[in-house]
C-alpha cells in the first residue's frame, strides 16, 4: 500500500456510504486496544467539525468503513526532511535475532522485499549459513544492517547522505547520495548495495523525504535496511519481524526497554538479553551495533540439514534487473 | 665559472627552443592515436553515464575497482614533482635542473586524471557539487578532494614559475611566432627582465613553494591511503599504508620520470641535457625505492601471512597462491626484485637501456600492485560471500571499464605531450646559471658549453 | 502495603467495553484499577464488577499488561477472589514509554468463561528515568565534525592557501618591478 498505513486512503471515492462515525469507531475499535489507530482517529473528535467529505478506511481486522474525513485528517502527520534527520523522537530502535530459532526460511527477506520493491537479487536482510570452525554446528544468521552506534559508515560520507539519527537509525537519503560507495567499503558487514542500474520503480507517490521512502532504490545510489522507519512512525514492526513465522527477530524500543516479535509477544529487552546470553556480532570492531544475537543454543531445526558445502554455488534464482557479465561484456 | 659566452648561451637557447611548436613524426602518429582512445573513453563514460554503473563489472562485494586502482595510481605518479622539485633541491641535487619542469608537467597531468577518477567512478556526478553544498570535513573523500585541488594548484603554479623567465626569452626570440601566441607569451612573462629585484623575487617565490608542495603532495597520497586504510576490511585495515602508498607512488612515479626522459632524449634530440648522469642518478634513486618498496611489501604481508588470522587468511592465500596469484608474484619479482637485482649493478645501472628495461618492469608492477590492493581485498570481506549472484563473487572488467582505463592512461599520455609542445621542455634559464655558477657536470648536462660539439641541431 | 503518594490513585473510567453479540450469557465486567508499590515491586489491585449489577465477580482470570510501542508487554497475572479483588505485582524497573515516564498498564480479561473479553488502563509514572534524547553530537560519525577537526582542516587548509596567495602576489610583485610597460607595449 502507498503510504503504508492499514488505512487505505481513497479520496476520490464518490459513493459514499452514510456510517455514522460512532459506528465506525465502535467497528475499529472492536477486539483491541493499542492501535495507533486509535489514538490517531479519536483525537480530535469534537474539535473538528464534520467536512462532509468521505474517505474509505481499512480497520486493522480488516473491514473497510467509510468515514467523514476530518476524522482521520490528523492521521498521518506531515514529517520534514529535519524530522527524518532526526529520527522518531523518544525512541532508540534495537533488534534481536534469536538464532536458536531462525531455520533460514527466509521469509524474513521475502517480506522485507515486498514492503520495500525490491527485486529478487536484493537482499536487504540476508540469512547466511554460517559455521565457525569445522566441528561445531553450522547454523542460519540473518544479517540486517546493524545501526551502529558507532557506524563505520557515516563516517566517511563526504555528503551527510547517509547519517545517524537519534533513534539509533543509520539511514540514507537518496536525493542526496552521489554514489561514491565508500559507505560500502567502509561497511565491514557488507550489508549496503549499489543500485547499478536504474530500478524497476512501483507505480505510486512517496510523500516522505527520501530517508524515510519505502522504496528507496535510486540509480546510482546506495540502499540498505532502514528498520521500516514508516513503519515504526505508526507503532508497527518492520516487515522482516511480521514476516518471520518462527518468531526469531524481535525489534523493540531500547528506551522502553521492550521487544516485540511476529506473534505480538512483547518481553523486556534487559531480561532478553540477559537470560539468553546476546553478543553483538563482531563486536571487537567497535560498531556498536543496535542488533543483538541470540546464541543457538538448543535450536529448532536440524543444524545438519545446512549444507555449508553449497554456500559458495552462484545463485541461479536471481532474475533481477541487473545485467549479467557476459551481456555487458557484448556491449 | 665564469659567464658563458653570449653566443654559447644563445644557443642552448636556441637549441632548447628548438622543440617549441615544432613537428615531430612519431608524435604525427602517437597524439592523434592517443587523442582516439581518449574519444572512445569519452564515448564509453556516456554509455555509463546513460546506462548507470551496471555496464561496468562492479558490483556490490567489488564496489571498487579498476577507476579506483587507477586513482590511486595517478595520485602516486604525481608525486615525482614533489620529488624532483622539493626532495632533490633539499639534497642538494643540482643533477635536478633539467629535469624540474619534465617532472611538474608528469604531476600536472597526473593530477588532473587523479582529479578526474572518483567522478567517472561516482553514481551520481551531476551531484558532485554536493561536496561544496552538502560537505562534510569528517570525510577522507572531502579531504582527498581538496588535497587534490590544492595539490593541482599548487603544481600549476610550480609549473608557471620557472616558466616565467623562460617565457621572456621566447618573448624576445621567438619573433616571428603567430601574433597571439607573442601575445600570451607577453602576457605570461609578467615583465620579466631579469633584473636583481625579479629574480630574488622569483627565487623566493619558488623556495616558498617547493616547500610548501611537498606536505601537501604527501597529504593528496596519504589521505588516498586512507580511502582504503579507514576502513574495518581485512587487509585494509592497516597503519601501513599511507607510507606504504607514498613510497609506492615515488617508486612508480620515478620509473616513469625514467622513461619520459628516455623518450625525450632521442626523441626530442635533448642528449647533452638529459645525460647518463641522470639516467644513473634517477636508477640510483629507483634501486633505493624499489629496495624500500619491497620492504615495506614484507611487512605488509609478510607480517599478517605469519599470523594468519581468520580475517586476513582469506584475502593472503588469494594473492599467494589463489587466483590472483599470478599477478601477485609477477608485482613482486618482475615488479621488484628483478628491477632491484639489475639495478645493483654499476654496469648495467650505466646503461641506459637497462635503466629504462627495470623502469618499465617496475612501472607496470606498481599499476597491477594498486589493482591487488584495491580488488582481492573487496573480494574477502569479514562476513563471507554466500549464494553469490552471477558475476558478484568475481570481478572481470568490461570492455567499458577497459576502455575508460586505457583512454585515462592514454590521456595522461596524451596531456604530457601537449604540456611540452608550447614550451621548452628543459628550464633554460636555470640551466644555464647553474651551469654558469657549477659547470656543466654537476648539472649533469654534456658538451653545451663547446658548441662546436653540437652537430646536426636545429636553431 | 504502603500505598505510594506519587501515583495517581484515580481510577480511570473504563476506556471501551466490547460486546461479543453472540454471547450474550457472559457477563459484562467492569475493572477498577488502582495502583501502589512496596519497596521493590508496583502492586496493582483491581477490582471485577459486573456492569449490570454492580455486583463483584469472582474467579476472573486477568492478564496485567504495559502498553509498549509494538506491542503489550504482560507483567502480571491473577484470578479474582470472591470480593471480585486480585491484587498483583510486577518489578519497579518498567520504563516509561516517553520523556513523561509515563507507563500505560491494562488490565485484561480474555477468553473467560463467565465473563466477556474487556480491558482497562490505568496510567501511573515509571520510577526509572527516561534515556535522555541525547542529539548526535559533533563527531566525526555526525553531521557536523568536531570542533577540532573543523579548526585544523581550516587552519592546514588555510596556511596552504594562503600561502599560494602570496606566491601570486610575489608574482605580481615580479611583473610591478618590470621596467618595461607590458600592457602600453602593445
Amino acid at each position: 500500500m502507498a503510504c503504508g498505513n492499514n488505512c487505505s486512503c481513497n479520496k476520490d471515492n464518490s459513493n459514499s456510504q452514510d456510517n455514522s462515525r460512532r459506528d465506525f469507531l465502535v467497528k475499529g475499535l472492536m477486539g483491541g486496544i493499542g492501535a495507533a489507530f486509535l489514538s490517531g482517529c479519536s483525537s480530535n473528535d469534537k474539535t473538528k467539525p464534520a467536512s462532509g467529505e468521505k474517505i474509505n478506511v481499512l480497520t486493522h481486522d480488516g473491514k473497510l468503513v467509510t468515514v467523514d474525513k476530518s476524522h482521520v485528517a490528523d492521521f498521518k502527520p506531515h514529517i520534514s526532511e529535519e524530522d527524518v534527520r532526526k529520527g522518531i523522537p523518544g525512541k532508540k530502535f534495537v533488534m534481536v535475532i534469536d538464532l536458536a530459532k531462525c531455520d533460514g526460511c527466509g521469509k524474513c527477506t521475502k517480506a522485507c522485499n515486498k514492503m520495500h520493491y525490491l527485486p529478487k537479487n536484493k537482499e536487504w536482510i540476508e540469512v547466511l549459513e554460517m559455521q565457525d570452525s569445522p566441528e561445531v554446528a553450522p547454523y542460519y544468521f540473518p544479517k540486517p544492517c546493524y545501526h551502529c552506534d558507532n557506524p563505520p559508515c557515516t563516517k566517511v560520507c563526504p555528503v551527510d547522505a547517509t547519517f545517524k539519527r537519534e533513534d539509533g537509525i543509520v539511514a540514507i537519503d537518496n536525493e542526496r547520495c552521489i554514489g561514491c560507495r565508500f559507505c560500502m567499503a567502509a561497511c565491514p558487514y557488507s550489508v549496503r548495495l549499489f543500485n547499478w542500474s536504474e530500478p524497476v520503480k512501483p507505480n505510486f507517490l512517496e510523500e516522505t523525504p527520501a530517508a524515510e521512502n519505502v522504496f528507496q532504490s535510486k540509480k546510482g545510489c546506495v540502499e540498505k535496511c532502514d528498520f521500516c522507519p514508516h513503519m515504526a512512525r505508526e507503532g508497527k514492526l518492520p516487515a522482516c519481524v511480521t514476516g518471520c513465522p518462527m518468531n526469531a527477530i524481535w525489534f523493540g524500543d531500547a528506551n522502553e526497554d521492550a521487544v516485540t516479535r511476529y506473534d505480538g509477544t512483547t518481553t523486556k529487552l534487559s531480561q532478553l538479553l540477559e537470560d539468553g546470553g546476546a553478543y553483538r556480532f563482531m563486536e571487537e570492531l567497535g560498531t556498536e551495533p543496535r542488533v543483538y544475537y541470540l546464541p543457538p543454543t538448543n535450536r529448532t531445526y536440524d543444524a545438519k540439514e545446512i549444507d555449508m558445502s553449497r554456500v559458495n554455488e552462484v545463485r541461479t534464482d536471481s532474475t533481477g534487473i541487473i545485467q549479467t557479465d557476459s551481456s555487458n561484456s557484448k556491449k | 665559472m665564469e659567464k658563458l659566452n653570449p653566443e654559447i648561451k644563445n644557443q642552448i637557447e636556441n637549441e632548447l627552443l628548438g622543440t617549441v611548436g615544432r613537428r615531430y613524426r612519431q608524435e604525427a602518429f602517437w597524439v592523434p592515436f592517443l587523442a582516439l582512445i581518449c574519444i572512445g573513453g569519452t564515448v564509453a563514460w556516456i554509455i555509463q553515464l546513460r546506462k548507470g554503473l551496471g555496464v561496468t563489472a562492479m558490483r556490490d562485494y567489488v564496489s571498487w575497482g579498476l577507476y579506483i586502482s587507477l586513482l590511486f595510481f595517478f595520485v602516486g605518479v604525481s608525486l615525482i614533482g614533489a620529488l624532483v622539485s622539493c626532495v632533490l633541491r633539499m639534497s642538494g641535487a643540482k643533477w635536478r635542473y633539467p629535469l624540474i619542469r619534465i617532472a611538474e608537467a608528469v604531476t600536472l597531468s597526473a593530477i588532473f586524471f587523479a582529479g578526474f577518477m572518483p567522478v567517472l567512478d561516482m553514481g551520481r556526478p551531476e551531484r558532485l557539487y554536493f561536496l561544496i553544498t552538502h560537505g562534510r570535513i569528517q570525510s577522507p573523500i572531502l579531504w582527498d578532494v581538496v588535497a587534490i585541488a590544492t595539490y593541482f594548484i599548487g603544481s600549476v603554479i610550480y609549473f608557471y614559475l620557472p616558466l616565467i623567465p623562460d617565457l621572456a626569452i621566447m618573448r624576445d626570440k621567438l619573433t616571428d611566432a603567430p601574433k597571439w601566441r607573442k601575445k600570451m607569451w607577453r602576457w605570461l612573462a609578467m615583465g620579466w627582465e631579469d633584473n636583481l629585484l625579479q629574480r630574488r623575487l622569483l627565487k623566493k617565490a619558488m623556495l616558498i613553494l617547493s616547500i610548501v608542495i611537498l606536505p601537501v603532495a604527501i597529504s593528496v597520497h596519504t589521505i588516498s591511503a586512507w580511502l582504503i586504510a579507514f576502513t574495518l576490511r581485512p587487509g585494509w585495515n592497516s597503519t601501513i599504508m599511507g607510507p606504504y602508498f607514498v613510497f609506492g607512488a615515488l617508486m612508480a612515479g620515478t620509473a616513469i620520470m625514467i622513461l619520459i626522459i628516455a623518450k625525450l632524449r632521442h626523441g626530442y634530440r635533448l642528449e647533452h641535457y638529459l645525460t647518463p648522469k641522470h639516467f644513473n642518478n634517477l636508477a640510483k634513486i629507483l634501486l633505493a625505492l624499489t629496495a624500500f618498496y619491497l620492504y615495506l611489501n614484507i611487512n605488509k604481508y609478510g607480517v599478517p601471512a605469519f599470523k594468519m588470522a581468520k580475517e586476513e587468511k582469506g584475502v593472503l592465500e588469494d594473492l599467494f597462491y589463489g587466483k590472483n596469484a599470478f599477478l601477485f608474484w609477477f608485482t613482486q619479482v618482475v615488479g621488484l626484485v628483478i628491477p632491484i637485482i639489475i639495478l645493483s649493478f654499476k654496469k648495467i645501472r650505466q646503461s641506459i637501456k637497462w635503466v629504462v628495461a627495470a623502469s618499465v618492469m617496475v612501472l607496470l608492477g606498481a599499476l597491477i600492485n594498486r589493482y591487488l590492493i584495491v580488488v582481492p581485498n573487496m573480494l574477502h570481506p569479514f562476513v563471507p560471500i554466500q549464494h553469490a549472484q552471477h558475476g558478484y563473487a568475481t570481478y572481470n572488467p568490461t570492455l567499458i571499464e577497459w576502455t575508460i582505463t586505457a583512454s585515462s592512461l592514454a590521456g595522461f599520455v596524451l596531456l604530457i605531450i601537449l604540456l611540452f609542445k608550447p614550451f621548452p621542455v628543459i628550464t633554460m634559464w636555470e640551466v644555464i646559471e647553474e651551469v654558469e655558477k657549477r659547470g656543466e657536470k654537476e648539472i649533469g648536462v654534456e658538451n653545451i658549453v663547446n658548441f662546436q660539439n653540437i652537430p646536426g641541431h636545429a636553431s | 502495603m504502603q500505598v505510594n503518594k506519587h501515583y495517581i490513585l484515580t481510577l480511570l473510567s473504563f476506556l471501551l467495553t466490547m460486546t461479543v453479540a453472540a454471547q450474550d450469557e457472559k457477563i459484562n465486567g467492569n475493572i477498577a484499577l488502582q495502583m501502589g508499590s512496596n519497596d521493590s515491586m508496583h502492586v496493582v489491585t483491581a477490582t471485577v464488577t459486573n456492569i449490570a449489577t454492580l455486583q463483584p465477580v469472582k474467579n476472573v482470570e486477568l492478564t496485567f499488561y504495559v502498553q509498549r510501542t509494538f506491542g503489550l508487554m504482560k507483567v502480571a497475572e491473577g484470578t479474582t477472589d470472591t470480593t471480585g479483588n486480585i491484587s498483583a505485582e510486577f518489578p519497579l524497573d518498567i520504563q516509561g514509554s516517553d520523556s513523561t515516564r509515563k507507563i500505560t498498564l491494562i488490565a485484561k480479561v480474555e477468553d473467560n468463561d463467565v465473563m466477556s473479553d474487556t480491558a482497562f488502563q490505568i496510567v501511573i509514572k515509571s520510577r526509572l528515568a527516561f534515556p535522555a534524547g541525547k542529539p548526535i553530537p559533533r563527531s566525526i560519525a555526525g553531521a557536523h565534525a568536531p570542533w577540532w577537526l573543523a579548526i585544523t582542516f581550516t587552519v592546514v587548509v588555510g596556511v596552504v592557501w594562503i600561502l599560494f596567495v602570496y606566491v601570486l602576489y610575489l608574482v605580481y610583485r615580479i611583473r610591478k618591478a618590470s621596467m618595461i610597460k607590458i600592457i602600453s607595449k602593445q
